[in-house]
């Protein structure tokens, strides 16, 4: 899938709005997943050449945008072909939970268990009047007001899932006593039946129109993940660079409020290298803490040998929560210590390097 | 009147010769078709145009890296566009004629489409 907010940011005025408003036009007018990708892209490959070439946008959409919207992605809408796949990734969830419902069972007659579906039902009921209201009220509304932004767009959409999730935790509460059971091999059957069924129409369906059913989007699929990072790298260089002369400027104006003399780029940067290795210093010490405190009061409280288990424990799943979230924090580090030593390499400051990507 | 419907037909064989002549890509297409005098199309015509030709099977479509990042669409005629063409050429001429015949009565227009027929393209489709 495409990161479209990070698309978006590499345009600029009103190829920049644009983009946005195609993107959220596109949520909710019934295109598939991978056509409004396609075509997203071609109108972000279409704006980055006008941009390039100054080309204004009422050259490219005309006066009406909704009329652009509608034709733009005309061809994509696809409400049959997105109802059958959405029923596939359903189907393969109850089926998950079919063959769980086996393996969790007790002793006793696996032919004749019983599975309650009536989860299943409230869930495709809440998914169903979410997306009809999405589409058909919320959305029109969305793209008639011109003011909304994504970042807006963004929230509202939020909003409708946490409404429908506590709409669903209400509704779950209202009908606490609701069942609905059926035989577990039934829901097994059916819901393996159309997974196979499904599998096999677009297995044909590829061999009929590419020519073979598997390995078809590879390369496809190698050029979004690069076309991906490349723009994600992008992002966090020019993110990074903003927080960078942000910084030099904010420092160098209190350094005259207190008359004293400026930073150069080079004290700036030897600066900022300082407190990056004081945070990751930091950073280990607190994990450390975070790992090592909890055990000792294990060890203490209980028993040495379940403090230590405990400890373990603890140690391996805290590790990965902590790679998870300080890859982040790293991936900002290293765009830092890019810029900083870029900025050397070109004789510049910060501030100048940051509008010098801006052009 | 509402050029938009007569020129629908028209565009997608126009689309597929520009795409005859060589490889080339949505923006592209879009260039020449304005040089050639279609200023008002925009990106919202063409586009559906170009998916409709490559669902047709009439063209073949390759993506690939442009040089300014986007992955971008290139599209080459297949041996069915190639035949789709000559029979779009082929219907073309012959509906010309029989909407000449009943359009051009007058003088001056008859000379104008003449001119029109004279101009031509440069053939190389």
């Amino acid at each position: 899938m495409l990161d479209t907010l990070a698309m978006a940011g590499q345009l600029t005025g009103e190829y920049k709005k644009v983009f946005e408003t195609a993107d959220m036009y596109s949520m909710g007018n019934g295109s598939s997943t991978k056509g409004r990708d396609e075509r997203l892209m071609d109108l972000y490959d279409i704006l980055m050449e006008a941009q390039k070439e100054g080309k204004s946008v009422e050259k490219i959409v005309g006066d009406d945008m909704e009329k652009f919207c509608k034709e733009f992605f005309a061809e994509e809408k696809n409400y049959f072909g997105e109802i059958l796949i959405k029923g596939y990734n359903i189907a393969r969830v109850v089926f998950g939970f079919s063959i769980l419902e086996f393996f969790l069972a007790e002793e006793g007659d696996i032919w004749n268990m019983q599975a309650n579906i009536f989860p299943f039902i409230l869930g495709l009921m809440i998914g169903c009047i979410v997306t009809v209201f999405y589409k058909f009220v919320l959305q029109p509304i969305i793209f008639k007001n011109r003011k909304i932004n994504p970042t807006i767009h963004s929230w509202i959409i939020i909003g409708v899932f946490i409404a429908a999730f506590i709409g669903s935790i209400c509704l779950g509460v209202f009908w606490a006593d609701a069942e609905l059971y059926v035989n577990n091999i039934a829901v097994l059957l059916i819901s393996g039946g159309y997974i196979l069924l499904y599998l096999l129409v677009r297995s044909v369906w590829r061999i009929r129109t590419y020519g073979r059913a598997f390995g078809i989007h590879k390369e496809e699929k190698q050029l979004e993940k690069e076309f991906n990072e490349e723009i994600d790298r992008k992002e966090t260089l020019q993110i990074n660079a903003q927080v960078l002369a942000k910084e030099f400027a904010k420092k160098n104006a209190k350094n005259r409020r207190k008359g004293k003399s400026e930073y150069t780029q080079q004290e700036f940067a030897e600066m900022i290298r300082k407190q990056q290795s004081r945070s990751k210093k930091g950073n280990i010490v607190l994990m450390m803490a975070i790992v090592v405190v909890p055990c000792i009061f294990e060890m203490v409280i209980n028993d040495i040998v379940e403090g230590l288990i405990y400890g373990a424990i603890t140690a391996v799943i805290e590790f990965f929560i902590w790679r998870f979230f300080s890859r982040f924090a790293e991936e900002a580090a290293n765009a830092q210590l890019y810029i900083l030593e870029e900025c050397e390499k070109q004789g510049m400051n910060v501030i100048e390097y940051k509008k010098s990507i801006e052009k | 009147m509402d050029e938009s419907q007569l020129l629908k037909g028209i565009l997608e064989g126009c689309v597929l010769c520009i795409i005859a002549k060589g490889e080339t890509y949505g923006y592209e297409i879009l260039s020449q078709l304005e040089k050639e005098g279609f200023e008002d199309l925009g990106e919202g015509t063409l586009y559906p145009i170009l998916t409709r030709l490559d669902k047709k099977g009439f063209v073949l479509c390759r993506k690939a890296k442009s040089p300014l990042g986007p992955i971008r669409k290139y599209y080459s005629i297949t041996e069915s566009g190639k035949d789709n063409l000559e029979r779009f050429k082929e219907a073309y001429i012959q509906i010309m004629r029989k909407a000449n015949k009943i359009l051009f009565t007058d003088g001056i227009q008859l000379e104008a489409m003449k001119e029109v027929l004279i101009e031509g393209g440069d053939g190389r489709c």
